[in-house]
């Protein structure tokens, strides 16, 4: 190979690191028309769009999904998807779970979320009905933790479950929900 | 002018282009392999669970977590059914297919094609179900990409040891390295950035909060309300070692303290939070790409100790360039 080759390569490489460096910094380039979408479409590829907060800015809420699975016969179990064959199956689940929790930083989207939390807890309450045949109707339970700072924790204060949201589904398609 | 113009391109040259050992490479080949293959393990049972239109996010929904054009597990699976192949045995299929193409990584054998296999497997399993993809996911992406186009094949490979591929050192070594390495000083940056502008990091309350959140929560860690300074320290060690990465993993004299700084960042979130995965990939990024020598053997004896603020290899180039002189 050239050096002229070589000095291509270390141009696409370094057009590569600054897209890295936008999709890190949250610019969104998929309003910048068809490239746009192909600069798009690339971050998805490589993960050059993708930020890296982890953990940032700190620790939030976390959610947790209970399923109350009654049979025909109107007796109430409690039943779960996690199955704890594995912690990274269950942060997998989880991580479904969360897409029920609000972003309080978002705005105007309460429909939309409303409408997410929805569609996933049936969504869920459907794997449930598939797993547990003799299920007449499945209850979902969101809860969040909010885990307690330490001076709060020094007073007293313990983190508790808290439920934020609850719906109803029946095998008839219908459904009725409790948003707490 | 010209003659600083000249030197600082000659260093910009061989920063970018000395020709190196793929070792680096190799070594981030085995252990992202391995790592994926562990993870693969991990969530065999709920491979259906999470990738079936039938699994936790059914239908519909999933379609609208998906970014149009990207391949998906379904879209395969449904492209299959025509052979009168069921969605389920598509989907075991697929994962047979990335992990035979793991093994292969691993071991170095017909690398380049195993390595773009698995890169595009691994980008199909995460777009078929985004909402539980978390970083795990998104570094291996990464690194599989970065690995897919470098030589990573041509050091401790099967590929080298039949004698299909050469092993000697090019200057495609080099530019993958940099560039994966620079990728990794960006990542730390952006994420030490992040990191700092919240006030949990600097207080002490994250590691407080996340060691005590049910999902990270491994060992009962109340006993930390004692110490808040503990807590503290582990902050703004994560920040300083995050933040300073992009400046202190160059020079050789701070280079080892930020990998073992980053080794154990990692793999004390492992142990202490749950997240074995993320752990161990992100706890292996750093040592390959920064402590694994990528100098030629031949050239290495000797010379790595002989300038202590060099980069480093300009040592070893200098040495040969003497000798070369002489």
């Amino acid at each position: 190979m050239s050096t002229r080759s070589y000095s291509a390569l270390i141009l696409l490489g370094g057009l590569h690191l600054l897209l890295v460096i936008l999709g890190a910094s949250y610019t969104d380039l998929s309003d910048f028309g068809p490239v746009g979408e192909v600069i798009n479409y690339y971050g998805e590829m490589t993960g050059s769009n993708k930020s890296y907060g982890f953990f940032a800015p700190g620790v939030g809420a976390q959610a947790r999904t209970r399923f109350e699975m009654i049979d025909a016969s109107g007796k109430s179990t409690q039943v779960s998807l996690e199955n704890s064959r594995s912690h990274e199956a269950d942060l997998r689940i989880n991580n479904i779970t969360s897409q029920m929790t609000p972003d309080s930083d978002e705005v105007d989207v309460e429909e939309v979320a409303r409408d997410l939390r929805r569609s996933v807890a049936a969504s869920l309450a459907g794997k449930v009905f598939g797993r547990f045949r003799t299920a007449r109707s499945v209850i979902v339970h969101v809860d969040e933790f909010n885990p307690v700072n330490m001076p709060e924790y020094r007073l007293g204060q313990r983190p508790q479950w808290e439920e934020i949201y609850q719906a109803t589904f029946v095998q008839e398609n219908s459904a009725s929900e409790v948003p707490k | 002018m010209k003659t600083f113009m000249r030197d600082a391109t000659a260093k910009a040259q061989r920063f970018f282009l000395e020709p190196a050992s793929a070792r680096p490479l190799a070594a981030l080949r085995i252990g992202l392999a391995l790592t994926l293959l562990g993870q693969a393990y991990l969530v065999r049972s709920e491979i259906l669970e999470l990738f079936s239109s039938s699994g936790y996010v059914q239908g519909a929904l999933s379609q609208s977590f998906h970014v149009p054009g990207t391949p998906t597990v379904l879209m395969f699976a449904s492209w299959l059914s025509h052979l009168s192949v069921s969605e389920d045995l598509a989907i075991f299929m697929l994962g047979g297919a990335y992990v035979f193409s793991l093994i292969f990584v691993a071991l170095g054998m017909f690398t380049r094609t195993s390595l773009v296999m698995a890169w595009f497997l691994h980008w199909t399993f995460m777009n078929s179900n985004d909402t539980t993809n978390y970083g795990a996911d998104l570094f291996a992406q990464v690194f599989l990409f970065y690995l897919m186009l470098s030589p990573a094949g041509s050091a401790w490979s099967f590929d080298v040891h039949l004698g299909r591929i050469d092993s000697k050192p090019t200057s495609a070594a080099r530019l993958s390295l940099r560039l994966m390495q620079f990728h990794l000083c960006i990542m730390y940056l952006a994420s030490g950035i992040e990191k700092a502008s919240g006030i949990q990091w600097w207080n002490g309350q994250l590691l407080w909060r996340a060691l005590n959140t049910p999902i990270y929560k491994q060992y009962d860690m109340s006993w930390m309300i004692d110490y808040p300074y503990l807590t503290q320290l582990g902050g703004w060690a994560t920040l300083f070692f995050e933040l300073g990465y992009i400046v202190f993993i160059w020079p050789r004299s701070t280079r080892r303290w930020w990998i073992m700084a980053m080794v154990g960042l990692h793999l004390g979130i492992a142990v202490f939070m749950g997240l074995g995965v993320f752990g161990v990939l992100m706890a292996m990024l750093t040592p390959a790409l920064f402590a694994v020598s990528a100098e030629p053997l031949a050239l290495a004896i000797g010379t790595q100790r002989s300038s202590r603020y060099s980069w480093r290899g300009d040592a070893t180039s200098t040495a040969l360039r003497s000798e070369q002189a002489t």
